[in-house]
């Protein structure tokens, strides 16, 4: 089995979450099996993966591990499902608060919480507050969106959370985590306690230690003399200490989704990303370690030389029903228009792209360029204040318009003919390859990992300096007075787009997913069973 | 169905569980259907029924009754053999007999005390934090199997407790929360209870739906034996009948127990006021006490049946009057209202005769100080080498002390019947006590079976000992005693039983 480890899984997600829904459908498509795996409690989880059409066997969350509730079905519970033990209740919604107040004898017996309506119009419940007879609020029941009582969180006298439990579906405590005060005084989680169906017990210090029984759980579980577990680290944080800890032998593999040092301009001498500084110190515990592009890898391989494999794999997969669509020619799109798709954050140096336009707006009067993204208010709002300033240096005005987020992407970048990308650092850049299968030309600065890697220079759209803004301006004045050689390069873009083709990177699995299998019987080898004959007889 | 309602069999009981059992085991034998009914938890019921001689089908425990673990038998349960610990993971080290501590990788995570009285069955598992703390606590039932688990609050009160069926599926959940700032268990809750929860603010109101549910199972007369349950059964909405039976006396001041001066215990008066009417009547050990009881509460019925049964027409054993040893026996609750001191007083007095008697204190401590304050005593008056603390005592053992001694003392102020009397004189040993109401009043014979003394003549008190220890044959003649003993005949039993149904 294949096990892809991420944290959690919500309405809005980064590159990490959409790399690995494309890979999950790539593994389905081609009948490999796979489970992603969480760690986090998240009780609307599976209504975000349902959503993003992950099936609920697709998914392994730790707590539903613990609580039996991989594949439940789904029930919408009302408020009048919930069982007070009481009679005579009256019950009062307050829809402004998502809410219903119960009451007994006007004395407060629970207040009721149920999903807002992007979740469910049913008024499902969502979480509930009891009340004792003395009127403490003594617990909270929070419900998953498929309807079960997933966590319960235990009172003290004066309203802190003592104690965290989750149950099995038959109310069994299974997971329990408890909050103490620390030697300052602070409360914090200061245990975990596993309960197993067996009766025993296991206490440990915290969520990691869970995390690792859990791994250890899922790996005795799925394992096979065949062909070994997988386990694929997406974000190293929740296991990286574990490997290659498990009892029973694995396949691990370290998943670079991002630039592997702090300044990626230098690769070879750089602060390491603090994400990947752990897993590289330890890199020769891993079976494997994939890049994303090609030019990582190298990098990767310079200057670390790890014992590990190093594979490639392409983070962002092209779906085949994208190479079927008809090519949409240049003369069919917005005239010297370019697009860009990215959170408008600082790093994203947008200013630069504007400045860039502007240089070019001299030979080309009516350049336009059109942002799409959340705007990123963090230092300050540094991000629109840098692209206000261009626009002003350059009276781009009229021609620079920004828009929010867009969910039709794909729609939008048929209708652009460049697209322009002047960022500090990238892993990938799935929205770049995505242009770029719809046929847009690239205009790029020279950044690891990814943009120098799907843009090839003078193929499909150029490659300039990092920060070199005014060559990027040239370029762009070049590519929109040469109506032929933009037309070119968009066909290039068409035709390199199959690097990322659903085969391709298909491919590129299958070569770690062959290396994991031949060195199997190696690894199985050096390994023994524990003792489990003559531990239990019981003396007369 | 007889009911014999109570709050618990305990490891150490009082005379009133012993009256219970002692009922419960003769109904048995007279073929009339009857059980002990028990509010508290106790984990531990099914050994302490089982010490004090009862089988499980002789009592039902409340908690035990809504676990759904009655019929439950018992089995091993040892530490080193269990499935609790994962010994690939955790160490477990002994530190003595009743206790192991569970360590990961050095650390204390656990501490497993060990049940008492077993060698190596977990009793209780307390767990720990990284801090230290008391986490959360499980309880094991004595026969061997997940009962219950507390859980703690930070500051280390009691927070909710789960209770588990066989399966340790939660069938009960109670909570401690603030009542006017103080912690107080504020909620009993069944969980799934044929198919419905159900919310009891108090334990007894949990108790009173409890009686009620054995009712509907099986109808039949309520005995409660235990004033703290007047309210929660007089609140049991059936039309059976409901008894109290009275163990002790009924007025502060035991003299004035039937005159009009006489002050009712705070405790009682509810069920001679607001409950009256839910009761069908009030049994009493004594026909004196009957008779008082009856004068100031005439459309009330009160009724008189032994506390205590015995077999009345012969001895359990011959006292072994033979032996050099002078042995004086007290044996009942060691609390102050037994005035334990006053015996080691007469005791002291004895000693000037006889240097080598020996008062044998056997029963539990009312509590730590009153045991300290004793023992602090003994020293003080130099009776290390003739006061023997024995502890409670049960079976052989019991018999035992009976059978040995020469004399069994109580100094108590009162006494509705006293058990250890009855159970002296079915040795054939003689009884020594204050003259006071209603027992030894009435069934004690100066000379023939033991002796009566003004309240707090010490001197008096030693004189009669020392005239027991010295005298072969003062109170020697079997018939002082078959006389008293023949009151608390089993062969009257059903008649006296009969009067109430």
């Amino acid at each position: 089995m294949n096990f892809f480890i991420n944290t959690t899984y919500n309405e809005k997600n980064s590159g990490i979450e959409h790399a690995q829904i494309k890979r999950a459908k790539l593994f389905r498509n081609n009948k490999a099996p796979f489970k992603l795996i969480f760690r986090d409690w998240n009780p609307k989880e599976h209504f975000y993966l349902n959503a993003a059409d992950i099936k609920d066997d697709e998914i392994l969350n730790m707590f539903d591990f613990f609580q039996k509730a991989e594949n439940v079905e789904t029930k919408k519970n009302n408020v009048m499902d919930i069982d007070f033990g009481l009679t005579g209740l009256t019950y009062n919604d307050e829809p402004n608060n998502n809410r219903y107040i119960v009451l007994k004898d006007n004395a407060i017996v629970a207040r009721v919480r149920y999903f807002d309506e992007s979740i469910s119009k049913d008024k499902q419940v969502s979480a509930v507050e009891y009340f004792d007879g003395f009127g403490n609020l003594y617990r909270v029941d929070f419900y998953d969106t498929r309807g079960f009582q997933s966590m319960v969180e235990w009172y003290t006298p004066d309203n802190k959370v003592a104690t965290d439990v989750w149950y099995d579906l038959n109310g069994k405590p299974v997971l329990e985590t408890y909050y103490r005060k620390n030697a300052k005084g602070k409360m914090e989680q200061s245990a975990w306690k596993i309960i197993e169906d067996d009766g025993s017990i296991k206490i440990v210090d915290n969520i990691d230690d869970v995390v690792f029984e859990f791994l250890n759980k899922v790996n005795d579980k799925y394992f096979s003399i065949k062909e070994p577990n997988v386990f694929v680290l997406d974000r190293t944080n929740v296991a990286d200490w574990m490997v290659p800890k498990l009892h029973r032998p694995a396949y691990y593999v370290m998943h670079l989704h991002n630039s592997q040092v702090g300044d990626p301009q230098k690769p070879d001498t750089s602060i390491l990303n603090n994400n990947y500084e752990f897993p590289l110190f330890t890199g020769n515990d891993y079976d494997a370690i994939i890049t994303a592009t090609e030019k990582q890898r190298k990098d990767v391989m310079r200057r670390f030389k790890p014992l590990a494999k190093v594979f490639t794999i392409a983070v962002g997969i092209v779906p085949n029903e994208q190479f079927d669509k008809p090519r949409i020619p240049m003369s069919e799109r917005k005239p010297n228009s370019i697009l860009a798709t990215a959170r408008i954050a600082p790093e994203k140096q947008f200013g630069d792209l504007v400045s860039a336009m502007g240089i070019a707006k001299k030979e080309i009067p009516d350049i336009s360029l059109d942002l799409y993204g959340y705007l990123d208010h963090s230092q300050n709002d540094r991000a629109k204040k840098e692209i206000d300033k261009a626009i002003k240096k350059y009276d781009l005005k009229n021609q620079v318009h920004i828009h929010g987020y867009t969910t039709d992407v794909g729609k939008i970048q048929d209708q652009y003919q460049v697209y322009g990308l002047t960022s500090v650092m990238e892993g990938f850049n799935l929205a770049m390859m995505e242009a770029t299968s719809h046929g847009e030309v690239g205009a790029t600065y020279d950044v690891n990992y990814g943009p120098n890697e799907l843009i090839q220079d003078g193929e499909n759209g150029y490659v300039v300096d990092y920060g070199d803004y005014k060559a990027l301006g040239e370029k762009l004045i070049y590519l929109f007075k040469h109506k032929d050689v933009l037309q070119k390069m968009s066909d290039a873009s068409y035709d390199l787009a199959k690097r990322y083709s659903e085969e391709s990177v298909w491919n590129e699995w299958k070569s770690l997913l062959n290396d994991a299998r031949e060195n199997w019987d190696k690894k199985l080898k050096d390994y023994r069973e524990p003792i489990n004959q003559g531990l239990n007889q019981m003396e007369e | 169905m007889y009911y014999f309602v109570n709050e618990n069999i305990f490891t150490f009981n009082s005379g009133t569980e012993f009256s219970a059992i002692n009922r419960q085991q003769e109904f048995k034998k007279n073929g009339m259907k009857s059980k002990i009914v028990t509010r508290n938890y106790n984990g531990r019921i099914h050994a302490d029924a089982k010490d004090h001689g009862l089988d499980d089908d002789d009592f039902i425990s409340m908690y035990d009754f809504f676990q759904g673990t009655t019929g439950v038998k018992r089995e091993h349960n040892k530490l080193r053999y269990s499935d609790i610990v994962d010994k690939r993971n955790y160490h477990i080290v002994g530190i003595n007999n009743n206790s192991s501590l569970i360590k990961y990788h050095g650390n204390t995570v656990a501490k497993v005390e060990i049940a008492p009285g077993t060698i190596g069955e977990i009793g209780t598992i307390i767990y720990y934090d990284r801090f230290g703390n008391e986490t959360s606590k499980d309880i094991y039932d004595s026969r061997g199997f997940k009962s219950k688990t507390v859980y703690l609050h930070p500051n280390g009160e009691t927070g909710h407790e789960l209770l588990y069926d066989i399966d340790g599926k939660p069938v009960m959940e109670i909570t401690h929360m603030f009542i006017n700032g103080k912690v107080f268990p504020t909620m009993y809750k069944l969980l799934d209870y044929n198919g419905k929860n159900l919310r009891f603010n108090t334990e007894d109101e949990l108790f009173t739906f409890f009686i009620q549910e054995l009712l509907n199972q099986k109808e039949g007369v309520i005995i409660n034996d235990r004033p703290s349950l007047i309210e929660a059964i007089a609140n049991v909405q059936t039309n059976c009948h409901k008894y109290q039976f009275l163990h002790g006396p009924h007025t502060t001041d035991v003299n004035l127990g039937g005159s009009k001066y006489g002050k009712v215990f705070e405790n009682l008066r509810p069920l001679f006021g607001k409950f009256k009417s839910a009761y069908s009547g009030v049994i009493v050990p004594t026909a004196e006490q009957q008779s008082e009881l009856q004068k100031f509460f005439s459309n009330f019925n009160i009724y008189n049946i032994a506390d205590f049964t015995v077999d009345g027409e012969n001895f359990v054993d011959e006292n072994n009057q033979q032996t050099d040893s002078k042995d004086i026996l007290y044996i009942g609750r060691l609390f102050e209202d037994r005035h334990i001191d006053h015996l080691l007083k007469i005791t002291q007095l004895v000693k000037a005769e006889f240097h080598d008697v020996k008062l044998h204190l056997v029963g539990y401590f009312g509590s730590k100080e009153y045991s300290d304050q004793i023992k602090k005593q003994i020293d003080d008056m130099k009776l290390k080498d003739n006061v023997i603390i024995e502890g409670y005592q049960l079976g052989d053992k019991k018999s035992k002390l009976y059978k040995n001694a020469d004399v069994v003392v109580s100094a108590g102020n009162a006494d509705a019947l006293n058990i250890s009397m009855i159970e002296a004189f079915t040795y054939k040993t003689p009884f020594v006590s204050y003259d006071v109401k209603y027992g030894p009043k009435n069934f004690v014979k100066n000379g023939k079976n033991g002796y009566l003394v003004p309240q707090g003549k010490f001197n008096d008190f030693a004189a009669c000992i020392i005239k027991i220890m010295q005298l072969q044959d003062d109170c020697n003649d079997e018939k002082g005693y078959l006389e008293a003993i023949h009151n608390f005949d089993f062969h009257n039993f059903a008649q006296q039983w009969a009067q109430v149904i």
